[in-house]
């Protein structure tokens, strides 16, 4: 799994168990939070088909974090105000990034993926099951 | 200025504040949960008319707001106003939107199928419950396709659309500052997608009903769920940070003659905002097309045509601040309104 994967698939997963992992990156490793989460916003462009052109739509409202963990620089960003997610997983990001933890971070990126997935796939199936072929009269 | 300074009456206007919060209960016993799920359709407006996408300050903002659509959008623009922007998310295209409804007027068969999705367009609006009883039946089960591009693309790849030309070099950004006319393209597309959604029926309406000559094909009407992406400072890679709900829609007009080559091509219109609105996207579209063909105008006095009209009455809250100025104290201005009517009625005594 890439290093970029972890911060959606992460956000898959319940906020205790990120918040427990990043504690044991903290028994292994000296983290320092060089940016307490915040709540920032992100323009969305938006291509427009008529023109070739693009526009914004409107702000997502993000929450991002920077740490460093054992020197190594950690970020995350995540859509809404959630201050705990954007913490912990940019502290997962880092000592990814450091070489701590990796197995455990990727075993829970994993997990986030499959539940992912299975939301993905049960939301397909129900949303198939209204596909329509119109008969002509 | 029509108002004046006042001053006094704190008292009065913290228990007035107190009684609005006790009227309301400010939805308690509903968690935001339920009010982002319940009550999805109406977050999402929020959400798109306060052009801030936070599905949890819209459940927020719907419970401060004791429901007020209009109120609660004010308070996402506010939040927005008092945030930091951190940049720009990659470009979305609505082509790679994963879609729960995808339909198509124009064609009966396209790539990716027609979706219903969820839809309340084939429910009785009646109350009794015998009505609304579904009849036994058994879910089909169809696979979806990875992506669905736009059921326009057949007409793009035969050259049978209208491109307009593209003039700028990047977005404009009304949330910055406003532009004079001739207004660009992509702020008249701002303003629209963080429009508010009444306005922009209305004036839409007023096209297809007769002050304008529009009756638009649906071409690709979608919604569905975007990934939000950005770039990983620290790597440089793209990382998708969340997936947001979004409703696109393309509209086909009549044809018009291209001027850069004299071939006839349909003219088509766009719309897209934040959340699931379907109503919003059309009307988006019809707007867009009124305003960029002018083929659409009838007799050149239509307002849906007029971008002047349309830029400057469609947002939400400021027509709605505009609207509720006048509950402030006009007592001094008012009392000038009155001297003036005294001497004319003296005036036209005298005459």
């Amino acid at each position: 799994m890439n290093r970029e994967d972890l911060i959606f698939f992460l956000q898959q997963v319940d906020v205790q168990e990120l918040s427990l992992l990043a504690e044991k990156v903290g028994e292994s490793g000296d983290i320092q939070i060089i940016q307490q989460p915040a709540t920032e916003t992100l323009m969305v462009p938006v291509n427009d088909p008529v023109n070739n052109g693009s526009f914004f739509a409107g702000e997502a409202l993000v929450s991002s974090a920077v740490v460093q963990v054992n020197k190594v620089n950690g970020w995350a960003m995540v859509l809404d105000d959630k201050a705990d997610f954007a913490l912990n997983i940019a502290i997962l990001d880092g000592a990814y990034g450091a070489g701590v933890e990796q197995d455990s971070i990727r075993r829970l990126a994993a997990q986030g993926k499959e539940n992912h997935r299975q939301q993905k796939s049960k939301r397909e199936k129900k949303v198939g099951s209204t596909k329509v072929s119109f008969d002509l009269m | 200025m029509s108002y004046v300074a006042i001053k006094g009456g704190t008292q009065a206007i913290h228990a007035s504040k107190k009684l609005f919060r006790d009227l309301i209960h400010e939805a308690k016993g509903i968690t935001d949960g339920e009010l982002q799920q319940g009550l999805l359709f109406a977050c999402d407006r929020i959400m798109s008319e306060g052009a801030l996408y936070s599905e949890k300050l819209a459940a927020e903002a719907l419970r401060r707001a004791g429901g007020d659509l209009l109120e609660a959008a004010f308070y996402l623009r506010a939040h927005r106003s008092t945030c930091k922007r951190i940049g720009v998310a990659e470009l979305q295209n609505s082509n790679s939107m994963q879609v729960l409804r995808r339909i198509s007027s124009a064609f009966k068969d396209v790539e990716g199928g027609q979706i219903l999705g969820p839809s309340c367009d084939y429910v009785i609006r009646l109350f009794q419950t015998h009505v609304q009883d579904d009849e036994e039946f058994s879910p089909q089960e169809n696979s979806l396709a990875n992506s669905t591009p736009s059921a326009m693309e057949s007409l793009r790849r035969n050259d049978q659309i209208f491109t307009l030309d593209n003039h700028e070099k990047k977005p404009y950004d009304v949330s910055r500052s406003f532009p004079l006319p001739p207004y660009p393209r992509s702020a008249l597309m701002q303003v629209m997608s963080r429009g508010e959604t009444g306005a922009m029926l209305a004036f839409a309406y007023t096209s297809m009903r007769g002050y304008g000559d529009v009756h638009p094909t649906i071409g690709d009407l979608r919604i569905g769920y975007l990934a939000l992406e950005f770039t990983h400072p620290f790597t440089g890679k793209k990382v998708k940070i969340g997936e947001i709900r979004a409703t696109a829609c393309e509209s086909i007009g009549s044809f018009n003659r291209d001027p850069r080559d004299g071939n006839l091509r349909l003219s088509t219109g766009f719309g897209f905002c934040f959340g699931f609105n379907e109503t919003k996207a059309i009307t988006m579209s019809i707007l867009d097309m009124t305003m960029h063909h002018s083929g659409y105008s009838v007799g050149g006095v239509d307002i849906a045509s007029n971008p002047e009209i349309v830029i400057h009455h469609i947002d939400g809250i400021e027509s709605m601040g505009f609207a509720n100025h006048f509950k402030l104290p006009h007592y001094v201005t008012f009392q000038a309104d009155l001297q003036v009517l005294d001497t004319a009625v003296k005036e036209g005594r005298n005459e």
